[in-house]
């Protein structure tokens, strides 16, 4: 089962719940529990975790360089290209590294054959192992600005197909490519959203790409409840997702985060029901 | 001299576009007939690279100057690359940034 922990809204406890899944996981169940922190722009799975890193390894794409001895100025490279990496002057033509996303397409379709590629890393990939649970995650390097390509090789790196085993990731916020590749190929999103006019706007928008966008089954676990999330529950209802768990503000689930505690090591009664909520999506059981 | 002016506007009484890459219009004007022309700005819808794109825009077109408050760095290498300068102006007409250009350029 691979189940991905998103949110639309930043901050709203993505990895304070992946972190605590994966750590009742790995208590209660006899089956293999990994963790991918996939947040390559902020990733602190590993503050709550303190992994042993056993394997690292760079991470890039393939960008062109374009031979101007061979170049005819075709054209057709920037014609093709459809983040605008590349730029036609005259006596040169300008790659963007920045722009490009690695897809190769201008290189195949070179009549001159006068690209080649050369390796753009942008960031690292670590591997390792936090108790009984394998953990890995990625880090992009500041500067760089495609966080998707590197998401994208760690869970070709570290995630094999639908096994017997417990996969959780977590993904970054938001509701654009890198959230929607790191949730691509999940059994089911988990979408922590907490109920303030901000939140219910974000969830809304992460609900529009994963599940609308990409056909992923959807459920909310809804944080900082003050007992009275109408506006979020009413969006629920209407959209027929199902709500999976409600957890309340709680002033000592913050400050134990802030201390690198997880919300099930620091409220130990919090297990029952994440595990309990672990074997309803394992049933595909989705209504609390 | 052939001349891109980022445009909020159609006609030189709109106002210069606070950005470049984004700007809704570039108007081309051609100092020598005076022509005027108002082209959307194919960067302006872009989800990514829009500088790369306006500037590969109005380097197409043969201009030699071109009217905005700056340049980011992409667009400014496109422009370069392509022999084109910038005559940075904000906050004004497009005709008083063209009077503004001929004057400098008489001085």
């Amino acid at each position: 089962m691979i189940l991905a922990v998103a949110s639309g809204k930043g901050g709203t406890g993505k990895t304070t719940l992946a972190v605590s899944l994966a750590q009742v996981a790995a208590r209660s169940s006899s089956k293999s529990v990994k963790l991918l922190d996939l947040d390559v722009e902020a990733p602190n799975a590993a503050l709550f975790l303190n992994p042993e890193i056993h394997e690292r390894r760079e991470s890039g794409i393939r960008v062109p360089e374009v031979n101007p001895e061979a170049c005819d100025h075709c054209g057709r490279c920037i014609e093709l290209c459809a983040t605008h990496a590349l730029a036609d002057v005259g006596e040169s033509v300008l790659v963007f590294p920045d722009l490009c996303s690695g897809c190769g397409v201008c290189t195949w379709h070179c009549p001159q054959h006068a690209i080649r590629e050369v390796e753009h890393v942008l960031g690292t990939l670590e591997a390792g192992t936090a108790g009984d649970i394998a953990f890995a995650h990625g880090r992009l390097h500041v500067g760089r600005a495609q966080p998707t390509p590197l998401i994208r090789d760690l869970k070709r790196w570290q995630l094999e197909g639908p096994g017997e085993g417990i996969a959780i990731l977590d993904a970054p916020p938001g509701a654009s490519c890198p959230v929607m590749e790191a949730a691509r190929g999940a059994d089911q999103v988990i979408l922590v959203a907490e109920p303030s006019p901000f939140g219910l706007h974000d969830l809304g928008k992460a609900v529009g790409a994963l599940r609308e966008a990409m056909g992923l089954s959807v459920g909310v676990v809804i944080n900082r409840s003050l007992g009275s999330d109408d506006a979020i529950l009413a969006f629920c209802r209407e959209k027929g997702l199902p709500v999976l768990l409600t957890i309340p503000f709680d002033k000592g689930i913050a400050a134990a985060y802030a201390e690198g505690v997880s919300l099930v090591e620091a409220r130990t009664e919090w297990e029952a029901p994440l595990a309990d909520l672990l074997d309803r999506l394992a049933r595909k059981e989705q209504v609390a | 001299m052939k001349i891109a002016i980022a445009s909020e506007g159609q006609d030189t009484s709109s106002q210069v576009a606070g950005v470049f890459g984004r700007c809704a219009f570039f108007l081309f004007v051609d100092t020598e007939s005076g022509a005027v022309e108002a082209r959307s700005n194919p960067g302006d819808g872009a989800s990514g690279g829009a500088g790369v794109e306006a500037a590969r825009f109005v380097a197409g077109q043969g201009v030699q100057v071109v009217i905005a408050p700056r340049l980011g760095p992409k667009a400014e290498a496109v422009l370069e690359g392509a022999g084109i300068r910038l005559h940075a102006q904000t906050g004004c007409t497009a005709a008083e940034a063209l009077d503004d250009l001929r004057r400098k350029e008489s001085e």
